[in-house]
């Protein structure tokens, strides 16, 4: 019963989704009916070191929200955004969580933008019943924190084994270094995911070498010893923000004709604006770039650059579709109660998203279940994306 | 790699060397440890990246009018901040907590300005060049800040010891009120000291954003906590203490990394913060104070 009618709501919202973000904002305002505004928990880092994250992240879920609420998706529910800056700090993070369940008495949650606040947050928002879906944070074990939560994103690990296996045979690579940012839980756990991978594929380790802090931005020591080691790819598992200075000081370093490797983060035309030449030939895997030819994706593309001039990245793309998701779960519940939020979010079976190739994804164990693109930076900036 | 390793270390003293020194002016002649100078470091980037971005402004006039402007927010500080304070017998701590108040609103005005994005110069703003001497290899910018950092060094040296203004800024450390009583207008020589500090904050602010292909608004921050550690190993008020102080820093960073303990850099350079509170407060090359009985 519950599998028949979770098909015919998918396909029913597919439908209405398609139609619906087609139609704009042209059908607001023709309801006469007073909406029943549903309060959603938007935490994200909009200051702090994080914030390059954030920031973009919220200029997207802005316009989803503006998207779902204009075009009538959700006939006369409207999904009314409750911002929370978390400072890009832990401690913080659990404060605004708090906040939203208990004072702002939110329906849901949508958003997060950094793993290790999320690992803090996450398990506060289970404790309160409070359902989330978080949006960007690639840290593994978050579907395991309770019924409470879920990922609109995947951990990064799979997508860089799965990178790691596919190009060392293609790129001949015999010998890798790693440089990563000790304290922040991805790279700390992803550096062990990348030198098995590695060490899998016959790859050797010649050199590991560690920053402290998401704020440095010297690099210079730990790429002199790199260069020494003179390895065919470097895996860079920095914060986005650091990925570009670190390309160029690579190259500065004597790191010439050594490739870059790296996780979604990779995936922004900051890392190659900063980089410039520097970036030519590095690696990343990512569940969406701009180019897909998606309808949800070209119109999400279109519409982000008239409004704010730039082009999307990932963070940008992850707040999007999060918000889009979420509205797909509360129409299925069909109202503000965490409770039947909660249970949507588990029976909801197949939802539309601009990730993929089939533009669908549902949740397996609470995550979404998407397959990886992979890129290769060209001499020109561009990206090609390797079959 | 070791040379390599020694010019990297020297590159990083020297940034941290302009960064502390204009830190040390305000503290030693006015006891305020002004936290802001990180955002003023950053504003600084800001103001030359956006005049040569936006503008395409020469990067000499650019990094003349970025420096000027640091000194000059820093000198709005003084006027809006730190004298009103002063005027009403605020306490070290009350201008230090008012300097923390200060510096948010600043970096919250960076973070807006730039939307937390990190940006970096355009590629042709100074010459790509690299020397190489064997291993050694030695890019123009960094030989720029090599170069400033020994002019700004002899600059306040001579200031402080042989102008004027700089025996009016050191009467001013000895003592304000002798300083009043001497004829010495210290309004005015607060202005210039506030002035000079922020200026040499934006030109390190430049330069390091320049040399480390980075220019967004958290940038100032870790320099902060590396500028006040410099200045109590230098030595408060000394200019030779604290550029060697900065050398030390910048060296025992780099060192760390050679001798495989880089994840444990900051314990190093605080460590040693920590031994000179204990063993030497008044640092490498500052003198014991002399109390009346």
């Amino acid at each position: 019963m519950t599998g028949l009618y979770a098909k015919f709501v998918s396909r029913a919202r597919t439908g209405v989704l398609a139609t619906a973000m087609a139609v704009g904002t042209a059908v607001a305002g023709m309801s006469g009916a007073v909406a029943q505004e549903i309060k959603i928990g938007v935490p994200l880092s909009l200051s702090g070191p994080v914030a390059f994250a954030g920031t973009k992240m919220k200029d997207a879920m802005d316009l989803a929200f503006e998207e779902v609420n204009n075009s009538n998706f959700l006939g006369s529910m409207k999904l009314v955004p409750v911002y929370a800056d978390d400072m890009s700090s832990q401690p913080q993070g659990i404060n605004v969580t708090q906040q939203l369940a208990l004072r702002d008495q939110v329906s849901a949650i949508v958003g997060y933008t950094a793993s290790n606040i999320c690992q803090a947050s996450l398990p506060v928002a289970q404790e309160f019943k409070v359902p989330t879906l978080q949006g960007d944070c690639v840290v593994p074990g978050l579907n395991k924190i309770g019924e409470y939560v879920y990922s609109a994103v995947r951990p990064s690990d799979s997508f860089v084994e799965q990178l790691v296996a596919k190009v060392t045979p293609l790129k001949q690579f015999k010998t890798a270094a790693v440089l990563y940012q000790r304290e922040n839980p991805v790279f700390a756990h992803l550096l062990g995911v990348i030198t098995e991978a590695f060490k899998k594929q016959g790859v050797k380790i010649v050199a590991t070498e560690a920053i402290t802090s998401g704020a440095d931005a010297d690099f210079s020591a730990q790429l002199t010893n790199i260069a020494a080691a003179k390895p065919d790819v470097l895996a860079i598992l920095l914060l986005g923000g650091q990925v570009g200075p670190a390309m160029v000081q690579a190259r500065q370093a004597g790191l010439d004709t050594t490739l870059f490797l790296g996780e979604q983060n990779f995936d922004s035309s900051e890392v190659r604006r900063v980089a410039g030449k520097a970036a030519e030939g590095s690696l990343y895997p990512s569940h969406w770039f701009a180019a897909s030819p998606l309808e949800a994706n070209k119109k999400f593309v279109e519409v982000y650059r008239k409004r704010f001039d730039r082009d999307p990245d990932t963070f940008s793309a992850n707040g999007y579709n999060a918000v889009w998701m979420m509205a797909q779960i509360v129409k299925k519940a069909g109202s503000g109660d965490r409770e039947a939020i909660r249970q949507a979010m588990e029976t909801i079976g197949e939802m539309d998203t601009i990730f993929g190739t089939a533009g669908k994804t549902s949740f397996e164990d609470r995550l979404v279940s998407l397959t990886p693109f992979f890129f290769q930076v060209k001499a020109d900036g561009s990206v090609e994306q390797l079959q | 790699m070791l040379l390599q390793q020694l010019v990297n270390g020297i590159v990083a003293g020297s940034v941290y060397a302009l960064f502390a020194l204009g830190f040390n002016l305000v503290l030693g002649a006015l006891n305020i440890l002004n936290v802001a100078q990180g955002a003023i470091f950053t504003l600084s980037a800001f103001v030359a990246f956006y005049l040569i971005k936006l503008y395409e402004v020469p990067f000499p006039l650019a990094l003349l009018l970025a420096t000027i402007a640091g000194g000059l927010i820093n000198v709005a500080l003084e006027i809006l901040v730190f004298r009103p304070l002063r005027g009403r017998g605020g306490t070290s701590m009350s201008t230090l907590v008012a300097s923390i108040g200060a510096s948010m609103v600043l970096l919250s005005l960076a973070q807006k300005i730039s939307g937390a994005q990190v940006e970096r110069f355009p590629f042709e703003t100074l010459p790509e060049v690299q020397w190489s001497f064997g291993d050694v290899r030695l890019s123009f910018i960094q030989a720029l800040v090599l170069a400033t950092t020994v002019v700004v060094m002899i600059g306040t040296y001579v200031l402080l010891n042989r102008m004027k203004l700089g025996k009016a800024i050191r009467t001013m450390a000895f003592n304000e009120r002798i300083a009043r009583m001497l004829g010495i207008p210290t309004g005015i020589v607060a202005c210039w000291t506030f002035f000079i500090s922020g200026a040499l904050g934006g030109l390190a602010g430049v330069l390091l954003g320049l040399m480390f292909n980075s220019v967004h608004f958290l940038m100032g921050e870790p320099y902060v906590l590396k500028g006040f550690a410099a200045i109590v190993i230098g030595g408060f008020g000394s200019v030779i203490g604290v550029i060697v102080a900065s050398m030390l820093i910048g060296l025992a960073e780099v060192f760390s990394i050679v001798i495989g303990i880089g994840t444990f850099r900051d314990v190093v350079i605080f460590g040693m913060l920590f031994s000179f509170l204990l063993f030497r407060p008044n640092g490498l090359f500052g003198r014991d104070e002399e109390l009346r009985p």
